[in-house]
């Protein structure tokens, strides 16, 4: 990875604000995620172990995680790229050696890197909400951590898609319009049998969710399909590789 | 003026969203709706409630975030804003007729939900009977309703020429909205933040959402005065920012 490309883009991404805005987006989905642990009908059930609050907590994590994710992720993305379409950013790096694959590899490194890190303070965030609330109930660790995880994936996976989409077209309509509809799988396939929601990258907020009903009606512990998310998400990186080669063999610039 | 704008949309790609993000709510709906049927007791309002569960709590004001984007975009390419600012129309004109433009790209919106919904519910889920009328009233009111999002998100796209900063205000007052109405702070906070005020309107007699209001004279009389407030205030505020403001 060139390392001026890293440097270059660190520096783009404090003149699209993605830091502010990565911030307050992880405020608002803390703040709504654990809206109700404060709520005086949830405070009875903080201590009991059969109302389940810490699953209570995440599972208003997952919906409003895949609520916000993929608009947050084409925001950052179109902003990013947008960059080079507007200043005529791809013939510049051309000329200073760097190729638009170049670019768009910097790009995914920089906006995963703290989009990876916003994503673990988030999800830090709501579990401390948890207990400034004053959950006594043990904390699932493991389950948490693994929700994190793969949250953090599937973010890198659809930032890959959309800086890809963002890059082919300067229409920046296109990105978000992409991302918004993307939202709505989103939420929708956490209603719907898991092969809808492993169907398209979107889906996959709601294909990671630790919690399903169980048989008597409650929050029960699942295992998502890894089988099937893990070849998927590495078959999309591997596009991307294959896209930005594309790029950097382009007379002109990507879109 | 309003033609003119709906000219300027008429090839516009917007048009695609105004289309697939009502069908994308009625194929949900349905498929919820079907899926749960042991669940939620049958008829028109169930399946209108799950219909605009997450389409009232957020996507109808992102899309209409995007929408706004969308229709501003042109005026920031080129020299179109030196070509707009030297026609002899006032600034208030132009952003009236741009809220008014975009209001209509809602109306269709809400015209296409509500079709299929009917044709949905009829047809593929077999209800009897036709829609009741409340759900027509609830959906127009919801373009009332979305009147100040769209003054909002029309005066932040003027301002700001990146396409993708106001949808992502857009996004954060969808939580504001969501966080207000869940936190069970209704009331005057409401009928403050633009996105609840769309959410109280489309959830008005729904059955999935715990404390929504009913339909009645009351409610869509506050929800109407609220967005003719918001919607005037905005605009004028646009108004005076486009006449003060060099726009780039």
């Amino acid at each position: 990875m060139n390392r001026t490309a890293v440097a270059v883009e660190l520096r783009k991404t404090r003149r699209a604000r993605v830091v502010p805005v990565l911030a307050v987006m992880v405020i608002a989905v803390v703040a709504l995620s654990s809206a109700n642990l404060f709520s005086d009908s949830m405070r009875a059930d903080l201590s009991d172990p059969s109302a389940q609050p810490w699953e209570q907590l995440l599972l208003n994590h997952v919906v409003v995680a895949a609520m916000t994710s993929p608009v947050v992720v084409a925001v950052l993305a179109s902003r990013q790229v947008d960059i080079e379409h507007q200043g005529q950013g791809w013939t510049l790096a051309r000329v200073c050696g760097l190729g638009p694959g170049q670019l768009c590899r910097a790009k995914a490194l920089v906006l995963g890197a703290v989009l990876t890190l916003a994503v673990a303070v988030q999800s830090a965030l709501v579990a401390g909400a948890g207990l400034l609330a004053g959950v006594e109930v043990a904390f699932p660790a493991g389950m948490w951590a693994r929700y994190t995880l793969t949250l953090a994936l599937v973010n890198l996976v659809v930032l890959f898609l959309h800086l890809w989409l963002a890059a082919r077209v300067d229409n920046q309509f296109v990105g978000l319009g992409v991302g918004l509809l993307g939202a709505f799988y989103a939420v929708f396939a956490l209603l719907m049998p898991a092969w809808v929601a492993l169907a398209l990258p979107w889906g996959h907020y709601a294909a990671i969710s630790p919690l399903g009903t169980g048989p008597d009606g409650g929050l029960a512990a699942v295992t998502p399909a890894y089988g099937v998310l893990v070849p998927y998400l590495s078959a999309v990186v591997v596009l991307f590789a294959v896209a930005c080669r594309r790029f950097d063999r382009a007379e002109e610039g990507p879109a | 003026m309003i033609l003119a704008e709906l000219v300027k949309l008429r090839r516009s790609a917007l048009w695609l969203v105004a289309l697939v993000l009502p069908v994308l709510t009625v194929t949900a709906g349905a498929l919820n709706y079907a899926g749960n049927r042991s669940m939620l007791s049958s008829g028109w309002a169930p399946f209108w409630s799950q219909v605009v569960l997450f389409y009232g709590l957020l996507f109808l004001s992102m899309g209409v975030a995007v929408l706004a984007s969308a229709a501003w975009r042109m005026e920031h390419r080129g020299h179109n804003w030196n070509l707009l600012m030297s026609t002899p129309i006032r600034p208030a004109a132009i952003v009236g007729a741009k809220i008014a433009a975009l209001a209509l790209v809602v109306a269709f919106m809400q015209l296409v939900l509500l079709v299929l919904v009917a044709v949905v519910g009829r047809l593929v889920l077999g209800l009897e009977g036709m829609p009741p009328w409340e759900q027509a009233a609830v959906a127009g009111l919801a373009v009332v309703a979305a009147t100040p999002v769209i003054a909002v998100q029309s005066l932040l796209s003027m301002s700001i020429r990146s396409f993708a900063a106001p949808v992502a205000l857009g996004l954060l007052g969808c939580v504001a909205g969501a966080g207000v109405l869940l936190g069970g702070g209704g009331g005057v906070l409401s009928h403050l933040v633009p996105q609840a005020l769309v959410s109280s309107a489309l959830f008005l007699g729904n059955t999935a959402v715990a404390d929504s209001a009913s339909l009645d004279p009351g409610a869509v009389g506050t929800i109407v005065a609220a967005a003719g407030a918001l919607t005037a205030a905005v605009w004028a505020l646009s108004a005076v920012l486009l006449a003060r403001r060099e726009m780039r």
